[in-house]
């Protein structure tokens, strides 16, 4: 989950120094937000793509005519 | 306080499965057209397909036979915004009533998305009109590094249609954009527009062709309402982008659509100074501040500049801090987790593009978005033999395979099907998924009664007027009338309404000389 590492050092470097009593529990909240919305992503993803077959439908979007 | 209006187009993908196989685009929107015309209250447009509805805005098929829909005129963002989530829910519902009354076994969706993945070399395009007084000739220079450097909150995000890999970019759109400015909309087409086309008295009308579809309500209110502020600090003559002349706009355009660390610098005329896109937006941001309360500026202006800041200091943290919020990062998240699922280290994608990248010079091919033929280019009979030779002894030296590449390409339409059904519309899409689960940070205080906005015109200027004719007038078959954006007419009772002045507030009828009125009304 290189993106959540990324987003855990982000959050780290903005969230204020070792003096900041709430930098922690904003971490925490951080983690925990990521989580949830990488795994409602997933979720999502797989209910989209549930039974496609992917060539087919862009396929079926092609833009007509061409612009 | 100054008024200002602006507008926004949204061209849409539409797509109908029959089973696993496409169904036949010219049927599906003829009934969605025919459909529009027989259940919104309208006036013809005096094209063959289009329509004016009464929220004011216009529905119509566009060259490329994609349905588009324009806003009315917006006094403000968050109309703005408002009136083109009222199209998308319109648009929805007509493809919802025709599936169920016409196309039962045809599974038919509409989609925000920008870039045609499958090949065609087309895109939707998501144009902005800001209405203004100024000299055009002045546009280049002070809006050029803001339409350039904006998408670092307003991009799509998504992949870039005429890579043969899978490359990730904050703007898909701009792998379209070949000049800085155009006269055209539909070939060579610039960052914005000269053609200045009015359509109304007293004005000129700044035509954005670089911008895109977007879902996040922060992105969209973001890019419309700096846009707006940045035409006005123009107008009033602050040379809002003297100071951040770029050497390159479209250079520009391709670091800043390829950089999701918005740390590289871009070239600017003045050799002394190094600066970022975020750079370049905190110069136009600070100028709005120490304006915003000026008489040139709009009222809604101060929150404007309050949320442009909360936009250039989430994406300031880096990726992922406003994945949330904004289109491109979550987009960021949402594919990179899903490789992860797939078995693929995001992070890698980048030398495997820059490898296929190589492989398909040499091989003389051209950059056209096509799978890339991995089987031909590494056979024993490959046409690039001392290249693959290459390629494969630093392969052994980090350790990697070339099925990691076969898996990319493998995967790669999946990615783009993912892109796509992110903006697809209706409770069936990926962002909408994740908006009804709560995850999301992206609404804007004040968006809102997006219902009422489908069947009522915004409440000021010609908009307010026209919405309220077109509804008055839709039922009166008999008098042929027929609607543009500035006048509505009928050749049959011999009456105009002047709408010409973007801001009237009352029906200003006269009659049509008698010499002219056999003519066509267009």
């Amino acid at each position: 989950m290189r993106f959540l590492e990324r987003f855990d050092v982000q959050q780290q470097n903005h969230g204020g120094g070792d003096d900041d009593p709430g930098a922690d529990d904003r971490l925490q909240q951080a983690r925990t937000e990521g989580d949830r919305l990488l795994a409602a992503g997933d979720e999502a993803i797989q209910r989209a793509l549930a039974g496609s077959n992917s060539e087919a439908f862009l396929r079926a979007g092609r833009q007509q005519g061409g612009q | 306080m100054a008024d200002r209006l602006l507008g926004v187009e949204t061209e849409y993908a539409i797509g109908g499965m029959q089973g696993l196989e496409a169904a036949e685009h010219r049927v599906i929107i003829h009934h969605l057209l025919d459909l529009a015309h027989t259940t919104l209250r309208n006036l013809q447009d005096g094209s063959s397909s289009g329509l004016f509805i009464e929220n004011a805005a216009r529905l119509y098929l566009d060259s490329g036979m994609h349905v588009e829909y324009s806003t009315p005129e917006c006094a403000n963002p968050w109309d703005a915004v408002r009136y083109v989530e009222a199209g998308n829910q319109i648009l929805f519902n007509l493809i919802q009533k025709m599936t169920d009354e016409r196309t039962p076994d045809v599974q038919t969706s509409c989609y925000r998305v920008n870039v045609d993945y499958s090949g065609s070399g087309a895109t939707w395009g998501c144009h902005e009109s800001y209405q203004h007084r100024m000299n055009p000739a002045g546009l280049p220079r002070d809006l050029i590094p803001h339409l350039v450097t904006r998408m670092i909150y307003a991009g799509a995000g998504g992949f870039d249609p005429f890579s043969s890999g899978l490359r990730f970019t904050l703007s898909p759109r701009t792998a379209h954009i070949e000049c800085a400015i155009s006269s055209d909309s539909t070939s060579d087409r610039g960052i914005y527009h000269s053609k200045n086309e009015p359509l109304c008295s007293g004005y000129n009308r700044l035509h954005v062709l670089c911008g895109e579809s977007l879902c996040s309500q922060l992105a969209m209110f973001v890019k419309f309402g700096a846009t707006c502020l940045v035409v006005a600090m123009a107008e009033a003559g602050l040379a809002p982008g003297g100071a951040v002349q770029l050497d390159s706009p479209l250079s520009a355009l391709r670091t800043v659509a390829g950089d999701g660390t918005l740390t590289s610098p871009l070239k600017v005329k003045d050799p002394s100074r190094r600066m970022t896109a975020i750079d370049i937006q905190r110069h136009y941001l600070a100028m709005a501040e120490a304006h915003c309360r000026d008489a040139f500026m709009p009222l809604w202006a101060p929150e404007v500049c309050r949320q442009w800041r909360r936009a250039l200091e989430l994406v300031d943290a880096g990726p992922g801090a406003a994945a949330k919020m904004l289109d491109w990062q979550m987009k960021l998240a949402l594919f990179s987790s899903h490789a992860a699922r797939r078995g693929l280290d995001w992070s890698r994608l980048t030398f495997w593009n820059s490898v296929i990248e190589r492989m398909r010079q040499d091989m003389g091919l051209a950059a056209d978005g096509r799978p890339f033929p991995l089987e031909v280019a590494i056979s024993p009979q490959t046409p690039i033999p001392r290249l693959v030779y290459r390629i494969d002894t630093l392969l052994r030296r980090k350790g990697l395979e070339w099925d990691e590449l076969r898996q990319i390409l493998a995967l790669r339409d999946e990615f783009f099907e993912i892109d796509m059904r992110f903006g697809q519309l209706g409770p069936h899409g990926i962002f909408s998924m994740l908006d009804a689960n709560g995850v999301l940070d992206h609404r804007v205080s004040g968006i809102d009664n997006i219902e009422h906005a489908m069947r009522n015109p915004p409440n000021k200027g010609r908009a307010r007027v026209r919405g309220a004719v077109v509804r008055r007038l839709a039922g009166d078959l008999e008098g042929d009338w027929y609607c543009c954006w500035d006048r509505i007419l009928s050749t049959r009772h011999g009456r105009f309404l002047d709408l010409s002045d973007p801001f009237t507030e009352a029906e200003d009828w006269h009659n049509i000389p008698t010499s002219e009125r056999e003519e066509h009304p267009f």
